[in-house]
């Protein structure tokens, strides 16, 4: 059996996935929303570059993304290695998604709330700790879901880039044995269960979410 | 050496603009595909019963695996079934396929935006099935309908590149053959991703627009 013949192979590419994964995503969350909640405010100079980012990343393909960083910043004498350029792109890339959903989900919360939350006399970080954060998450929790699948799907392209991550093990394993029904059955169905994970998590994740929002409410 | 090379871009412009080309018709022949495949789809899961959890499975799964994986899936697996397709072939017939399941959610939500009493009222009115869908349900469901569709035109866009990996000439294999045979890699990639954001720019602006039109038309119509 051709997947137990491979199988070191083929945990190791799980194991590149699920890293590449884990680190695009703990990038694109810290600065989606970084960068989200400094677009929400109305002046800032950083404005400018903030959406120029944000249109940049948004407005050009990820698979173009990789390459560039890839095969154009060692020219400015910056030499990732291939892992660290795809999570480098990645987290950029959906990072840039990730801004346009909090923003998205910030201007939703009234602004009256800040205000009374002030009159009631809490400090800011009071105020947005405790009033804005809770229904912040609850909001951006199914946009951030929705782009981890996204982001989970993505990872493959690192493939391009010559990360020995598993759609490469299987591209490999491809040219060697022409098992091909096998062998990307197999990919399909690796990358489906690691995706239902992410949505089990998720949905986890937005029931305590709800449950802290209501717990500040008591 | 130079970091970048006007004499160079400027020689590769014609070239990339022309497989930019071959990434919009992919794009364009998808799309079409998508909405078609979407409405049967759609069709099929509001029906409800078997054929509409068999759909529904299928397209979970397909919604949740990469399109990569997918397209080495049809365009190696299927030929060992006597099938055998060009690689263009190949990507449109997958991103069609992929999208498809998308767009049937997008005409879905459309769908359900139209109260069922309205439905109802019409249905009291003795109005014809197809009288119900064309002049109740589908003033009101199509500007929900095409700002979601245009997104998922414009994420299609940005996955042609993956159709590189199975042999077809697009914007991005054109790119990195240049990039090769040169030894110069900034030009190449960074006009082809000043030409995936024109376009998507563009195409932003022109669903916005069409959304404006349409809110306006129709509202006008059903009042």
């Amino acid at each position: 059996m051709i997947l137990l013949e491979y199988s070191g192979p083929i945990a190791r590419g799980i194991g590149l996935t699920l890293v590449i994964f884990a680190g695009a995503a703990f990038m694109a969350i810290s600065v989606g929303t970084l960068v989200g909640l400094l677009l929400a405010r109305s002046k800032l100079a950083l404005r400018a570059v903030l959406r120029t980012y944000v249109e940049v990343f948004r407005g050009t393909s990820a698979v173009v993304q990789l390459f560039w960083i890839f095969y154009v910043l060692p020219i400015f004498g910056i030499q990732l290695p291939a892992v660290s350029a795809a999570i480098l792109g990645l987290g950029l890339c959906f990072g840039a998604y990730t801004a346009e959903a909090i923003r998205a989900c910030i201007l939703q919360i009234p602004k009256g709330q800040f205000e009374a939350a002030m009159a009631l006399g809490m400090r800011r970080n009071q105020a947005f700790r405790l009033v804005i954060m809770p229904q912040l998450v609850h909001l951006a929790l199914p946009f951030i879901e929705n782009i981890a699948i996204l982001l989970l799907k993505a990872t493959a392209g690192a493939s391009l880039i010559t990360v020995p991550e598993l759609t490469f093990t299987g591209y490999i394993m491809n040219s060697a044995t022409y098992q091909t029904f096998t062998i990307f059955m197999m990919l399909l169905v690796v990358y489906y269960l690691i995706a239902s994970v992410v949505t089990l998590l998720a949905g986890r994740a937005r029931r305590s979410a709800d449950r802290w929002a209501n717990s500040v409410r008591a | 050496m130079t970091i970048w090379d006007w004499a160079y871009a400027a020689d590769i412009l014609p070239v990339l603009v022309q497989a930019f080309g071959a990434s919009l018709a992919i794009t364009f022949q998808s799309f079409a595909g998508a909405l078609a495949l979407g409405a049967i789809f759609a069709w099929l899961l509001e029906n409800g019963g078997k054929p509409a959890r068999i759909t529904g499975a299928i397209s979970d799964f397909i919604r949740k695996t990469p399109i990569l994986v997918q397209l080495y899936f049809v365009y190696f697996v299927l030929p060992d079934t006597g099938i055998v397709l060009s690689a263009w072939i190949t990507g449109v017939v997958t991103l069609s396929l992929h999208y498809g399941f998308y767009l049937a959610e997008v005409y879905r939500a459309g769908i359900r935006t139209v109260a069922a009493g309205q439905v109802e009222a019409a249905r009291a009115l003795a109005l014809r099935r197809i009288t119900i869908f064309r002049k109740v349900i589908l003033p009101q469901a199509l500007p929900i309908i095409t700002p979601n569709a245009g997104n998922y035109f414009i994420y299609m866009l940005k996955d042609t590149p993956y159709l590189s990996a199975i042999s077809v000439v697009e914007v991005m294999r054109v790119s990195y053959r240049l990039g090769g045979d040169h030894f110069r890699y900034i030009e190449p990639f960074t006009i082809a991703g000043i030409l995936f954001l024109i376009s998507s720019w563009s195409a932003s602006l022109l669903v916005g627009l069409m959304e404006r039109r349409m809110r306006g038309r129709w509202a006008r119509r059903t009042i």
